[in-house]
């Protein structure tokens, strides 16, 4: 019944209506251009995330140190331009060119040292996160130059902030990846069946190696972007970001057992979480009361998923 | 009326748009095992389910020792005594034999488990079945495969079985574990205990049921025939309908040699030389742990360390380390297990086919849909792939259909090699004679085909020569057509039993 | 001096323990103090903080540091990084070396009576500062009054309003409230709001940050566009508080206070960031504590009066020092024992270069950079 399916497969987005609808009966403020506009700036930098949190996800694997990437190469992106005077192109090149490497370095960690990728990852995390407070030593970075908050402050077309561009050019970008190339098919057939993809002769520790690597350098674009939005790199970055961006891929239909899931999905994972946020934040829901219902809005979101996954499994 | 255990009367299954069983009836009387044929989709998985109370009969009647059971589930049914055991064993491998025999029923006191009476009574009942053979306190992930199926039918014995449903017990069984399963039925049907026998092999039937019943298309087209009035040939046609017509292979004219192996060595493998001609079937006979199955893999780049020598056509190159590699050189392999190594399950038909022929679809990186398309609409259409679209995943296909992608994807790599382990493991009578064609068509083409398969009468009649394998050695290689199933067994199975135990 | 002293204090403890072992022969024992004294030839203060991810508490063991090394003592600090039990572990290591004292900021104030119990069992002085426990025998407890500091915030916004609306206090307000999980947090938005609260002619808009950068920027950036003409907005911690200021640029709000179209900001805490946009005129106050004050206080009262003074107890009463900006201060008792109050006080545009201001020493005398 294709009707069926689509309903279940899409369950993401008509959640996604559902809550919209709600918050703007709440408050009408919700359902306006300028609301929407801030909505997508703030799902930019965890749909990138998001995406990073993917790829390792699709090969059958877990990524925990992305959050951690994202603010440790964000300052190291930031300190080359700031104190070795690098233009910004190339302070973020360095950055991110840091954050690649991070996610090489647990790709080869978990393929050929075979080390379990949610615990290498574990500690990978701490060691980012340690070494960015070691960096910033508590402090605050704030000293960026122009051409480096750019992207996270500029607008066109009469208003509207560039950043969610980048998002939707991510995402379009992603999906023709994953779906049109032969890198994309790797992908999608070693998450599916490790075992018989290698035996169809797919060199399984390069594709797991190219997910994570390529999780990196999206992570460490990611944390240009926050830093570049925010105009500020803290000393714990990035950490807020964690849950909710290995949350968003698996609320969007990709399977953490692998070789699951659509670009599609993920990206109404993150504009739920995103939403729920948003929503929250200028609904008025008693202080106390707020982190509780935030929960439980996203505990139902995973159970009407588990649905999806019940009714398909069952097929 | 009464002397029967079990009494099935006109069972009818509807599910939504289909009928899975259009009146089915038959009789199990005890002490007795009994066989049930049909194709995959013939009904027999819904049958054995609606036995166990798995699935409740849309109509129909079912009798236990004479009185009628009614809406009845699993936990009812094995109060009365059915027992129904899987292909995949269910066993927790990280429990000793004793924790298996009373899963969830152990002795126990408030929350703690008696472990001491539990191995008592472990061992008191695995002495009586005797046969078992099994220590109670062994792990049951050390256990043989035979063992294994023991130990299920054990604990559906435990908990009071009185019918148990064996679902293609012998699936992954070698010849000689077979007979040590089929030994270990014959002794418990004695004490009165009765089985249903489910297979997809007409001489397992006829070697250990006493009667047998055939499905075809939800129908019951022979139900409780005595064994001793059918044949294997009799037992197809019922299967299929029609009369089954077995592939036989044709001589062959003589041919150029097209691949040479040479000093092929790996842990337990020593093959000097063996040449394969262009276009020539040819079937490796032997044990477990032989060589037959291991030249195959390291043939492919299965086995890591293996080394050796290959000539194709004048071409000299080493032996592939990786499948990629093996692949680049035209080598192709159908792996044994295929669920686990053949195909991704969730993954569409089309994904599947082109699986490890995707540069040959692709430009640059980038997949052509429209290419790809066609070439699956050709292996579909010649293979006779049975599906909705090529969008279906694979693993909603029958064992047959599966099975045809898979070698569909080997075909596409254009390999001028295949391994073939196990061709028709699991798949239908009418089915598996399409397989013994599609190989006979792609070696006319040219393909050498190595086939490697524990059905001795399948690789007589599929194959050209046969090679012979004994402790990592090939010891003989002969014409098929001089060969019989005998000579076959004598040479690479029944002579090495001695050193296979002391090994 | 202070090593005589400690010397000395070193012997009674090794008498004790002697007598407790009861039965150690001289010759263990002489080993025994030989090697506890070539390890301990300064003694140890411990310090164990609740977190580095802030400036704030950076500076705060800087000079606690600071301090103790002026004192001619040994200083060693541990980061429990915001957990409660990482904490536990890290003051009983601490202990394990003797210390003359301890001195702690705590991640749960409750979880922290444990801490302070063993510490007392064992004679060691303990001084606790920013956040407090709720038990035990604490010589000098050193804090700032949180709610008080969001009353002071809250008035500061008021008077704002008055003279912006011809005395009449009103307009709408946002507070980027920080996570109540934080004991700190929480009393400083309790405080702020009932102040606001009792007029009831400003709209209060109190929205939740965690106390994440990119929440306050987040939550400011969709205010800004919900209300465009937000009066002020109050951030109850400078670092975070960075998000509200890059939600006004965004929004093209962040203008010098005499400017048209000038959104009052107010912030807690005071650090360097905070110093800055007073200094530049943009925003309007920022009610600090003194992270400088806390640590070389605590140090200081434990040092003169019970180390060296050979009193039992911290004298209750004023406490004088022109070296802080608030130069007076009350020690009042409390149910851990002797507690100074550090009253908050409003950095201003016109008083922020004062060079007493905790930021301005940190940044200008002891080099921490900020940002």
């Amino acid at each position: 019944m294709p009707t069926k399916d689509f309903l279940l497969n899409n369950i993401v987005w008509f959640m996604l209506i559902a809550l919209v609808v709600l918050f703007s009966l709440m408050n009408q403020y919700f359902f306006t251009a300028a609301n929407f506009q801030n909505i997508l700036t703030q799902a930019t930098v965890l749909g990138l995330l998001a995406l990073a949190a993917a790829l390792p996800l699709l090969v059958g694997e877990i990524d925990l140190s992305i959050a951690g990437n994202l603010g440790l190469s964000s300052a190291i992106g930031a300190l080359a331009s700031i104190e070795l005077g690098l233009p910004t192109f190339a302070g973020v090149g360095v950055g991110v060119a840091f954050a690649t490497l991070v996610g090489f370095i647990n790709g080869l960690c978990v393929t050929k040292l075979r080390m379990v990728s949610l615990i290498e990852t574990l500690g990978m995390m701490i060691i980012l996160q340690g070494a960015l407070l070691a960096i910033t030593k508590g402090s605050t970075i704030i000293s960026f130059s122009d051409a480096y908050i750019w992207v996270g402050q500029a607008t066109i077309l009469g208003g509207w902030p560039v950043m969610p561009f980048f998002l939707l050019a991510a995402f379009i970008l992603m999906g023709i990846v994953l779906k049109r190339t032969v890198f994309g098919r790797k992908l999608y057939a070693t998450g599916g069946n490790t075992d018989a993809a290698f035996v169809a002769g797919i060199r399984i520790d390069r594709i797991k190696i190219a997910a994570f690597t390529l999780s990196g350098m999206i992570a460490g674009i990611a944390g240009y972007f926050l830093a570049s939005w925010q105009i500020a790199i803290v000393s714990d970055q990035g950490s807020g970001f964690l849950l909710y961006s290995i949350a968003a891929p698996i609320l969007g239909g990709i399977s953490v057992f692998g070789g699951r899931g659509q670009v599609w999905g993920i990206l109404g994972g993150v504009f739920l979480l995103t939403i729920i946020q948003t929503g929250l934040s200028i609904v008025n829901v008693p202080s106390f009361y707020v982190e509780m219902i935030g929960g439980v809005l996203i505990f139902i979101a995973v159970a009407v998923d588990a649905l999806r996954v019940g009714a398909n499994g069952r097929r | 009326m009464t002397n029967h255990l079990l009494e099935i009367d006109t069972v009818v299954k509807r599910y939504d748009s289909l009928t899975a069983l259009k009146g089915v009836s038959l009789t199990v009387s005890p002490g007795t095992v009994h066989g049930l044929l049909g194709e995959n989709g013939a009904g027999k998985s819904t049958l054995v389910k609606t036995i166990a109370g798995l699935v409740s009969p849309t109509s129909g009647k079912i009798y236990w020792q004479g009185q009628e059971v009614n809406d009845a589930d699993v936990e009812a049914m094995e109060d009365l005594g059915v027992f129904l055991v899987t292909q995949e064993p269910m066993v927790v491998d990280s429990m000793t034999v004793a924790d298996n025999l009373m899963l969830g029923r152990w002795p126990s006191k408030g929350a703690f488990v008696n472990d001491r009476k539990m191995y008592k009574m472990a061992s008191a009942f695995l002495n009586d079945l005797d046969d078992a053979n099994l220590d109670p306190h062994q792990l049951a992930g050390e256990l043989s495969a035979v063992d294994r199926r023991k130990l299920n039918i054990s604990r559906a014995l435990h908990s009071g079985g009185k019918l148990i449903i064996l679902d293609e017990p012998t699936t992954d069984l070698s010849v000689s574990d077979k007979a040590l399963l089929f030994d270990f039925i014959r002794k418990l049907k004695t004490t009165g205990v009765s089985f249903i026998f489910i297979s997809h092999y007409n001489e397992e039937i006829l070697e250990i049921c006493d009667e047998v019943s055939v499905l075809r298309d939800g129908n019951m087209v022979g139900a409780n025939q005595s064994v001793q009035h059918v044949s294997s040939d009799g037992l197809s046609e019922l299967v299929v309908g029609r009369d089954v017509v077995l592939f036989q292979r044709q001589p062959q004219p003589e041919k150029p040699v097209a691949w040479s192996l040479r000093e092929i060595r790996a842990q337990g493998l020593e093959i000097d030389e063996l040449d394969i001609y262009e276009g020539e079937v040819i079937g490796f006979a032997g044990l477990p742990g032989s060589g037959a199955r291991e030249l195959g893999r390291a043939l492919y780049g299965l086995i890591p360390g293996a080394t050796g020598h290959l000539n194709y056509r004048g071409n000299a190159m080493k032996l592939p380390a990786h499948p990629a590699l093996a692949i680049d050189n035209h080598i192709a392999f159908l792996a044994e297990d295929r669920l686990r190594d053949g195909f991704i399950g969730i993954q569409s038909i089309a994904e599947n086919i082109t699986l490890s022929s995707i540069h040959r679809v692709a430009f640059g990186g980038w997949v052509n849909r429209a290419k790809e398309r066609k070439i699956v609409e050709q292996f579909s259409k010649v293979f006779e792939i049975k599906a909705q679209s090529q969008n279906d995943p694979v693993l909603s296909l029958s064992g047959g259909n599966q099975q045809k992608v898979c070698i569909s994807r080997l075909m596409a790599t254009k390999p001028q090699l295949v391994v073939l382990n196990e061709p028709t493991r699991g798949i239908d009578v009418g089915v598996k004679e399409e397989v013994h064609r599609i190989v006979d068509t792609m070696s006319n083409s040219g393909v050498s085909s190595i086939v490697i398969t524990s059905d001795l009468d399948e690789m007589l009649r599929v194959t050209d020569r046969v090679a012979m394998f004994v402790n990592g050695r090939i010891v003989d290689v002969q014409p098929s057509s001089q060969l019989t199933k005998d000579i076959v067994f004598s040479k690479a199975f029944a002579s090495t039993e001695a050193t296979r135990f002391s090994a | 001096m202070t090593v005589n002293k400690s010397a000395s204090r070193d012997a009674k403890l090794n008498r004790r323990g002697f007598l407790k072992a009861g039965a150690a022969s001289a010759a263990a024992m002489t080993m025994g103090a030989g090697s506890m004294a070539l390890a301990q030839n300064k003694p140890l203060l411990g310090f164990s903080n609740k977190s580095l991810d802030f400036y704030f508490f950076r500076i705060m063991e800087e000079s606690a540091k600071r301090t103790t090394e002026a004192l001619g003592w040994e200083f060693q600090a541990t980061n429990a990084s915001f957990d409660s039990t990482l904490q536990l572990q890290q003051w009983q290591s601490l202990m394990s070396k003797n210390p003359i004292a301890m001195i702690g900021a705590t991640v749960d104030s409750q979880a922290m009576v444990s801490a302070v119990r063993k510490a007392n069992a064992k004679n060691i002085p303990v001084g606790m500062i920013d956040s407090l426990a709720n038990g035990g025998n604490v010589a000098a407890s050193v804090s700032f009054d949180n709610n008080l500091g969001g009353v002071m915030a809250a008035r500061e916004i008021i008077e704002r309003l008055r003279k912006k609306y011809g005395g009449q206090a009103k307009g709408v307000v946002l507070n980027c409230y920080g996570s109540l999980k934080s004991e700190a947090w929480a009393a400083r938005k309790e405080g702020f709001e009932a102040e606001l609260a009792k007029h009831p002619e400003i709209t209060l808009l109190s929205r939740p940050t965690e106390g994440l950068l990119n929440n306050m920027l987040s939550v400011t950036a969709n205010t800004l566009s919900e209300f465009p003409d937000l009066d002020a907005v109050h951030a109850p911690s400078d670092t975070p508080g960075q998000g509200v200021v890059t939600a006004l640029r965004q929004k093209g709000k962040w203008k010098k206070i005499d400017e048209e179209g000038h959104v009052i900001f107010v912030t807690i805490d005071g650090e360097p960031g905070g110093i800055q946009h007073l200094l530049t005129g943009h925003q309007d106050a920022d009610v600090s504590q003194d992270a400088i004050g806390y640590g070389a206080i605590a140090i200081e009262l434990i040092a003169n009066h019970i180390i060296n003074g050979g009193k039992d107890a911290v004298p209750l009463g004023t406490y004088d020092n022109p070296s802080y900006f608030w130069e007076r201060g009350e020690i009042v008792d409390s149910v851990t024992g002797p507690r100074l109050i550090i009253p908050p006080f409003s950095i201003l545009p016109e008083n922020a270069a004062d060079p007493r201001h905790w930021g301005n020493i940190a940044v200008n005398d002891w080099g921490f950079a900020y940002g």
